[in-house]
């Protein structure tokens, strides 16, 4: 045993404390963060505006009502007005809520059937407006301090556990200097503003203004010192749905310092800078490229104001079951649910399985050898080895709810949420609740506007 | 003293690991406007703007000015929109030459689709907002001087002794090793001054607002002194320069947002305290946003709740805009301990909302673009 003089017994008593502490952070690194992963859980929002009374909406040519040319430079030129209004158009078909009349191809169907109502064709009109503006291009430079080193080899002799010589290089430093070098940048700016309106005209043709909506959106280029950089800027006037930002807040919450340091995903929000390097070219865009990559961020962002979109949720998996948590990890949410269902089963036995309601749902897996059921027959006892085996798989029956929540059977998944919560009152699970609620009521808004876009297209005789 | 390094230990690793103390839940509300009190009058909106540029970087001030113009008045148009209770005019709707225009696209000889569709405006009566801005926008090369620091440190090989144990049987023998190793001399350091162009662009300006209602009585006006923006590409912020049109929104936005909260109704963001000594169920659920589910979970307490559940019960209607059963919750738990400051606090901020939400009834009236339930139910 190790012996200490008197004036160094602290200083040692103090090591060992350390040493601990030290022990105890590494156990705990390995407990908390060595391994997790996130699932996606979607739902489906409404646009910001209400937009019922409209089924389909025709596209008026942008920029040509008292058209404002004398914005000289910055009045967008016809080709990349057609350009926005056809990424608009694609925006809004591809969210497939309200039909888009296509003018020149219903002109030859009205032709091809003089039966067709041409006038009744529509029952909202778009129109959006763009100017674009592009900054002088910067050429400049900045100095960077870069460290540089020196050193030598120096030879001496050692020797080997057997008492031989042999000679032994080192490299050491011979010395340490900054030097100062000049890196160059060069560096452009576009902005697009672009401003959409949607009309309703009731069958009596009066118009009725039902959305307006703006954005200005700059995209920054450099190429610096040989690498390429893009950022992204975007000054929505609109509000942004704060519930989304707090759900996504509350379900994509750090779990503790030592997650936050495994995960890296960070989604930059609005306003904020959406900063991305790649580095496969060199050269800044042309003004077309600049165009084209502003209005197909914009045309998305903004048809999501009317139309219903989805929104992506990400919920830890930190699943200690291997199995359970690769299949999450690659969305095998069928999977993973044949997977809880058959290890629980196994594990509690079929007579507690059934009496276990989140699984009621599913069939009994034919290749399953489940463990033996309890001989008791007194219900008190067997509902306490129920309570029992769902204490110790509330871990899969968690699983269980995000694999339904994950696929958008909400209602199912709520119930199980509620089942665990009500047994453990945990963060997580309160977290799943509140999620299918709130995917609960976007899916009624989402219907409720589905159901009147639908009356409105029997009104203007569309269906 | 290990224990208590020890115990310190343990005290990081907690800190560290999760030991959150969120006791709070945020809530929208819609509030009346700040200044106007007749929404309705107003409901119906012209926005007339009147831009004057000035400065070094505006090269073309009829094109840029018409640039301005778009930017002020759809900027506040989009964001009273979005509000939903004031809704403003613009090139088709509320103008007749718009709609004679969209008439014309749609009834073309030469068109290729030849559509019919009678359009008609409907708007008579509308308010005037106009804005009056005043901007200059410069933008001016400057030389830049960057000072750095550059060390230079030579470094000295020396040697050390080491010793190497040999054993062999039982018998040891130490030998002697002559080990070099580096080590840091005198450093010198010299600072050097760069010089590189740079660019400066910045804004300044003011904004005034007036405000007529539908009945010619001014309403609202408002002067937005101070509007600022300023950018200087730099070593730490080296890129491209902002466009006018960024520098513009930069200056204005805060500007639009005062005015969108002086004329129309909006949602505000609240932070609730929750009493964190109520139902932990019901604490989980709020913490999440579970609101509904918290009231569910509260009401199966049913006569076994103590009054920090009643006044978490309070929190969860207030949250879902249920004021009036939020100001029975905030009542009960009063009842039930006189002394809360908790519930008085809860009891005066939900009456102030109340008499919010009658301002906000009597005064203006959401358009039916927007959805009616509120957004957390």
């Amino acid at each position: 045993m190790r012996r200490f003089n008197m004036s160094n017994c602290s200083i040692h008593k103090n090591k060992e404390a350390f040493r601990f502490v030290l022990l105890a952070f590494c156990f705990l690194f390995v407990m908390t963060g060595c391994r997790t992963s996130t699932i996606p859980v979607e739902i489906t929002i409404p646009g910001d505006f209400n937009i019922s009374g409209v089924s389909k909406i025709a596209i008026v040519d942008f920029n040509t009502i008292q058209d404002d040319s004398k914005a000289g430079l910055f009045s967008a030129d016809r080709p990349t007005v057609s350009l926005v209004q056809n990424m608009v158009t694609s925006a809004f078909t591809q969210s497939r809520m309200y039909q888009i009349a296509n003018l020149d191809i219903e002109k030859i169907a009205v032709e091809n059937n003089p039966d067709a109502k041409l006038e009744n064709r529509f029952d909202a009109i778009l129109y959006g407006r763009l100017w674009w503006q592009v900054s002088p291009e910067v050429l400049q430079a900045y100095p960077q301090v870069f460290s540089l080193e020196s050193w030598r080899n120096v030879s001496y002799t050692d020797y080997n556990s057997k008492g031989e010589s042999y000679t032994e290089n080192k490299e050491l430093t011979t010395r340490k200097k900054d030097e100062l070098a000049t890196m160059y940048y060069r560096a452009k700016k576009a902005s697009l503003m672009l401003s959409l309106s949607l009309y309703r005209i009731d069958t009596e043709g009066l118009l009725e203004k039902v959305a307006d909506t703006f954005i200005i959106a700059s995209q920054g280029f450099i190429v610096d010192n040989g690498e390429f950089g893009t950022q992204f800027l975007d000054y929505d006037i609109s509000d942004k749905n704060d519930r989304v930002a707090r759900m996504k807040e509350a379900s994509e919450e750090k779990e503790s310092f030592f997650d936050s340091l495994v995960s890296t995903k960070k989604e930059a929000g609005a306003g904020q800078k959406k900063v991305e390097i790649v580095k496969n070219t060199a050269a800044i865009p042309t003004d077309l490229q600049f165009k084209l990559m502003l209005a197909e961020t914009l045309s998305k962002e903004l048809s999501k104001k009317f139309s219903p979109s989805k929104i992506e949720l990400n919920v830890v998996n930190k699943f200690s079951d291997d199995k359970l948590f690769n299949l999450l990890k690659d969305k095998a949410f069928n999977a993973a649910e044949d997977h809880i269902v058959y290890y629980v089963r196994k594990k509690a036995g079929n007579a507690i399985a059934d009496k276990i309601d989140p699984l009621q749902a599913y069939k009994v897996p034919p290749y399953l050898t489940p463990a033996k059921d309890p001989e008791t027959t007194d219900p008190d006892k067997f509902n306490k080895l129920v309570k029992k085996a769902v204490n110790k798989n509330i871990d899969y029956l968690y699983a269980l709810a995000i694999c339904e929540e994950a696929q958008g059977n909400y209602e199912q998944a709520l119930d199980t949420y509620r089942y665990i919560f009500d047994l453990d009152p945990e963060k997580d699970y309160a977290n799943g609740i509140s999620r299918c609620l709130f995917a609960l009521g976007m899916n009624e808004r989402v219907q409720e506007l589905e159901k009147a876009r639908k009356n409105a297209g029997k009104e203007a005789n569309l269906e | 003293m290990n224990k208590i390094l020890v115990a310190t230990g343990f005290a990081g690793i907690l800190l560290l690991t999760g030991c959150k103390t969120e006791e709070s839940v945020t809530v929208d509300y819609i509030v009346p406007p700040r200044e106007v009190m007749d929404v309705k009058s107003i409901s119906t909106l012209e926005i007339v703007p009147d831009v004057t540029l000035s400065g070094s970087a505006i090269q073309d001030p009829t094109a840029e000015k018409q640039l301005v113009n778009i930017a002020l008045s759809q900027s506040l148009s989009s964001k009273l929109g979005q509000n939903g209770y004031i809704r403003t005019t613009d090139s088709i709707w509320g103008n007749i030459d718009g709609v004679a225009q969209i008439d014309d696209q749609f009834n073309k000889k030469d068109s290729m689709h030849g559509y019919s569709r009678f359009m008609t405006d409907s708007v008579d009566k509308r308010a005037k907002l106009d804005l009056t801005l005043t901007a200059t926008l410069n933008s001016t090369k400057v030389q830049d001087e960057i000072i750095k620091e550059l060390t230079d440190t030579p470094y000295k090989i020396e040697y050390r002794n080491e010793e190497r144990v040999i054993k062999k049987g039982d018998q040891k023998r130490t030998l002697s090793v002559r080990v070099p190793y580096s080590t840091p001399d005198k450093s010198t350091t010299k600072k050097v001054s760069f010089k590189t162009a740079a660019r400066h662009v910045s804004g300044s300006g003011t904004l005034s607002a007036k405000l007529v209602d539908d009945s010619g009585n001014i309403v609202y006006e408002k002067d937005f002194p101070d509007l600022s923006y300023s950018f200087k590409t730099s070593e730490t912020s080296h890129g491209s320069v902002p466009t006018n049109a960024e520098i513009i929104a930069k200056m204005i936005l805060p500007a639009i947002e005062e005015i969108t909260k002086d004329i129309s109704p909006h949602k505000e963001n609240r932070v609730l305290q929750i009493n964190t000594k109520g139902s932990e169920k019901a604490v989980l659920l709020l913490r999440s946003l579970a609101l509904t589910e918290a009231i569910r979970s509260l009401d199966e307490l049913k006569d076994d709740k103590s009054s920090a559940d009643y006044e978490n019960l309070g929190v969860a209607y207030e949250a879902i805009g249920e004021y009036l059963d939020a100001q029975n919750a905030f009542q009960k738990a009063s009842e039930m301990d006189p002394a809360s400051v908790f519930a008085a606090q809860c009891k005066k901020r939900i009456s102030a909302v109340l008499e919010e939400k009658k301002q906000l009834r009597k005064g203006a009236k959401k358009l039916e673009t927007q959805f009616k339930s509120p957004d957390y139910k």
